[in-house]
C-alpha cells in the first residue's frame, strides 16, 4: 500500500517534506515503519505556491522514476516552496498474479485541469474490476471520459469530483467534505449491489490549494473471506500533526509549539523517528482543516459512518 | 493442560522471604511462592539522586522498594520533563519488564536513599515458561496494578489544559457531531445470547496472532470454554460505569472503545479482527473505563470472568497465556496513555 503526505501551512521548501527527516517520505519508499512493503510505483506532488503565477493551480509532478535517483525531482524540491501540498509514493502488488500497472497515468495525486482539487488514496476497492462499471451511475460523463488509468483511485476521484459539483460554489473544506461523504455513499451503494462485504481501505487525502480533507476509513474493516490473512487485521495507518512551522529544531524535525496553530501536517506515518509530536488519527475519522482569519488554521473532525 | 505444582523449593535467606512479604504485589503468596519469587530477586540499593533507569532503555528488571522514594518522569517534546507519581516503600516500579514491554517509559531518579530488590526479566520469564503458578499470580496482580494507574491517567483524558498546542490537537480530532446514536444493548443481553463456541474451526483462531502461542490442543480446549456472539453494526456492548462481566475478541468486524467529553466524543482504540477488548474484566472488578459499540456487523468470542477465574485458581496453563496476552495488552495501552499525558504537558500529582 502507499504512503502519502499532506500538508498546510506556512509556505516551506518541498525537500523538507519530501527528503529530507529521517523518515520522509521519499525514505518511505523504500524504507517504511508502519509497512512491510516497499512503494515503488511512482512518485507524485500537486504543490500549491501562493507567491506563483496562477496560484489558484498547483504544480504537478508525476513519475514513475525512483525518487531517491530522480535528480529532478530533487532539484525541483530544493527549489521550490508550498503552501499546500499533496505527495504521493505508490506501492502495489509486485507479484504477477496480482500486479497492477506501474505508468504514469497510475501516479498520485490526480488533478483533471479545470477541476478545483486534487486527489491521493492510501488503500484499495476490493473486487474493483467487477464493480468499476457501476460506478459511472455516479460519475458525470465529462469527467468519466477524462479517466486515463486503471487504478480505483482515480474512479473514486471521478465520483468525488463528480459529487462536489453538486455542492456548488465556492469550494469549501465542508463542501468537499460532504462530497467525500457522498463518494463513499455512492461506493457503499456500488459493494452492496455487487456482494462485495470485505475489508477495503479508503484513505483519502484530497486539496484544493486552501484547505484540506483526509479520512481514515474502511468500507467493511475486519471482515473477510475464508481465514484472516495478516494484512487485514489493521487499519491503513494515518498520523497528524500541528503547530505553528514544520522545520528542524535542535536537530529534530518536528512542528513548532510556540506559536498559533498555522501549519498542519498529516502522513501515513510520522516523517519523523521521534514520533512524540505526532498523534494518530482515530479510525473513521475525517479531518478538514482550512485557513481562517488569514495564517490561522482551523481544524475539525467528523466521524464517519456510511 | 495444568501448570507443574510448585516443588520443595531449596532453602532461601528467610529475611529476603520476609521483605518480599511486605511488598504489596507479593502479599498472599504461600511460602513455597514466595520462594519462587525469590530466585529471581537481586537486592539493590542507591543514594539519593542516583538514576535507577532511563527513558528509553532497555526494561531487564522491575524494581521492589523496601525502602526510600523514587520519582519517575517522562520526556515531554521540546520541553522539559513531566513528572508522574513517586513511588514508595513496599511498591514497585518498571513493571512492563515483566509485562512484555521492552523499553521503559520513564526516567526513575531516587529522591532519598532507597533499598530493595530486582526482579531479573530473565529470570522472571524463565518462571513463566515453566508455568510456575507465582509468576502468574503476580503478573496478574501487576496487571491490577497498571490497570488501576491507568483508569487514574484515564481521568486526566477529560482534563486537558486549555489554550495549549497539545489541546487543540486533541480537540480538534473530537468527532463533531457525534455519530449517529447506537442501538443500546446492556451487556448482560449481549451475555445472554451467547452460545458456545464449539463449532468453531480452530484455523480460523490460528490465524489470530493473539493465540499464535497457543498449541492446537490448546486451542482446541480454549474453544471449548469460549463463548461466541453475533452483534450487529452500532450495537452498544458496554456502558461506562457498567459492571465489568466479560472480556471480548474480536473475530470478525470490530468494535470501538470511547469516551464522551462535553465537546465530542473521543475515540480510544480500535478492536478489528484479533484484538482483545474489555479485558480487564479479568482482573479487576471496577466500574467500566469507557464505552464501547460495534462499528461493523461483528462476530465476538467471549470469556466471562467467571470462567477464567475457574481457569486460573486452578492452575491452567490457557489461563496463564490468556493474561500474558492481557498484560502485554496493558503494556501498549500504559504507554500510548501516558504518551498522551506527556503530550498534554501537565504535572500529575497524586
Amino acid at each position: 500500500m502507499c504512503r502519502v503526505v499532506a500538508y498546510l501551512g506556512e509556505p516551506i521548501t518541498l525537500s523538507g517534506l519530501l527528503y529530507d527527516s529521517d523518515c520522509s517520505l521519499v525514505h518511505q519508499v523504500y524504507d517504511p515503519v508502519l509497512y512491510q512493503y516497499l512503494n515503488l510505483g511512482g512518485t507524485g506532488i500537486a504543490a500549491w505556491d501562493p507567491g506563483s503565477p496562477a496560484a489558484d493551480r498547483p504544480l504537478i509532478y508525476r513519475s514513475t522514476a525512483l525518487p531517491m535517483y530522480d535528480r529532478n525531482l530533487v532539484s525541483l524540491a530544493r527549489k521550490s516552496k508550498a503552501g499546500c501540498l499533496l505527495a504521493h509514493v505508490r506501492g502495489t502488488d509486485y507479484f504477477e498474479e496480482g500486479a497492477q500497472l506501474v505508468a504514469e497515468p497510475n501516479v498520485h495525486p490526480f488533478q483533471y485541469d479545470g477541476y478545483p482539487v486534487a486527489l491521493a488514496h492510501n488503500g484499495g476497492l476490493h473486487r474493483f474490476r467487477e464493480m468499476k462499471h457501476s460506478l459511472l451511475n455516479h460519475i458525470d460523463p465529462t469527467v468519466a471520459s477524462l479517466i486515463e488509468g486503471t487504478t480505483d483511485s482515480e474512479w473514486i476521484y471521478a465520483v468525488l469530483l463528480t459529487q462536489l459539483a453538486k455542492q456548488g460554489e465556492p469550494v469549501t473544506a465542508e463542501r468537499i467534505g460532504d462530497a467525500v461523504f457522498e463518494t463513499f455513499r455512492c461506493i457503499r451503494e456500488v459493494r452492496r449491489k455487487h456482494g462485495i462485504e470485505v475489508a477495503s481501505g479508503v484513505n483519502l487525502f484530497v486539496s484544493d490549494g486552501r484547505s484540506l480533507v483526509v479520512t481514515r476509513f474502511a468500507f467493511d474493516f475486519g471482515c473477510y473471506e475464508g481465514v484472516v490473512n495478516k494484512d487485514q487485521l489493521a487499519y491503513h495507518s494515518l498520523w497528524y500533526t500541528a503547530g505553528d512551522a514544520y522545520g528542524k529544531y535542535d536537530g529534530q524535525w518536528r512542528m513548532g509549539a510556540d506559536g498559533p496553530l498555522t501549519s498542519v501536517l498529516v502522513a501515513s506515518e510520522p516523517l519523523t523517528s521521534d514520533d512524540k509530536t505526532w498523534v494518530e488519527v482515530p479510525e473513521y475519522t475525517m479531518l478538514m482543516a482550512s485557513r481562517e482569519h488569514g495564517r490561522l488554521i482551523t481544524v475539525h473532525a467528523c466521524d464517519i459512518d456510511v | 493442560m495444568r501448570a507443574t505444582s510448585t516443588s520443595e523449593p531449596e532453602p532461601t535467606d528467610p529475611a529476603t522471604l520476609a521483605a518480599l512479604a511486605e511488598i504489596e504485589v507479593f502479599s498472599g503468596l504461600s511460602p513455597p511462592e514466595l520462594a519462587d519469587i525469590c530466585w529471581t530477586a537481586e537486592p539493590f540499593s542507591a543514594p539519593a539522586g542516583a538514576e535507577l533507569f532511563h527513558e528509553g532503555a532497555e526494561a531487564r528488571d522491575m524494581l521492589c522498594l523496601t525502602e526510600g522514594r523514587v520519582r519517575l518522569e517522562m520526556k515531554v517534546p521540546g520541553r522539559a520533563s513531566v513528572r508522574l507519581p513517586e513511588i514508595g516503600p513496599n511498591e514497585t516500579l518498571g513493571e512492563i519488564a515483566l509485562m512484555g514491554g521492552h523499553e521503559r517509559w520513564a526516567t526513575a531518579i531516587a529522591e532519598e536513599p532507597v533499598a530493595g530488590f530486582r526482579i531479573a526479566r530473565h529470570a522472571f520469564n524463565a518462571q513463566r515458561a515453566a508455568y510456575r503458578p507465582a509468576a502468574f499470580k503476580v503478573l496478574r496482580r501487576l496487571a491490577l496494578t497498571v490497570s488501576r494507574r491507568m483508569a487514574v491517567l484515564g481521568g486526566w483524558d477529560r482534563t486537558l489544559p486549555p489554550d495549549s498546542q497539545a489541546d487543540e490537537i486533541i480537540r480538534s480530532l473530537l468527532a463533531s457531531p457525534p455519530p449517529k446514536t447506537p442501538w443500546t444493548r446492556s451487556e448482560e443481553l449481549i451475555l445472554e445470547q451467547c452460545r458456545p463456541a464449539k463449532d468453531i474451526n480452530p484455523a480460523l483462531l490460528r490465524a489470530l496472532p493473539i493465540f499464535g502461542e497457543f498449541r492446537d490442543h490448546e486451542l482446541e480446549e480454549l474453544i471449548a470454554d469460549l463463548r461466541i456472539v453475533e452483534v450487529p453494526r452500532r450495537t452498544t456492548i458496554f456502558l461506562e460505569g457498567d459492571n465489568p462481566r466479560a472480556c471480548y475478541v474480536t473475530l470478525r468486524g470490530a468494535a470501538e472503545r470511547y469516551i464522551d467529553r462535553g465537546d465530542g466524543r473521543q475515540k480510544l482504540s480500535l478492536h478489528g479482527p484479533g484484538r482483545m477488548f474489555g479485558h480487564l474484566a479479568l482482573i479487576d472488578h471496577s466500574a467500566r473505563a469507557a464505552n464501547c459499540v460495534t462499528r461493523e456487523d461483528s462476530v465476538l468470542l467471549t470469556l466471562s470472568r467467571e470462567e477464567f477465574d475457574v481457569m486460573f485458581d486452578g492452575g491452567s496453563v490457557i489461563a496463564y497465556k490468556l493474561l500474558d496476552a492481557v498484560c502485554a495488552l496493558l503494556s501498549e495501552d500504559l504507554i500510548q496513555s501516558l504518551r498522551r499525558q506527556a503530550w498534554f504537558r501537565i504535572n500529575i500529582t497524586p
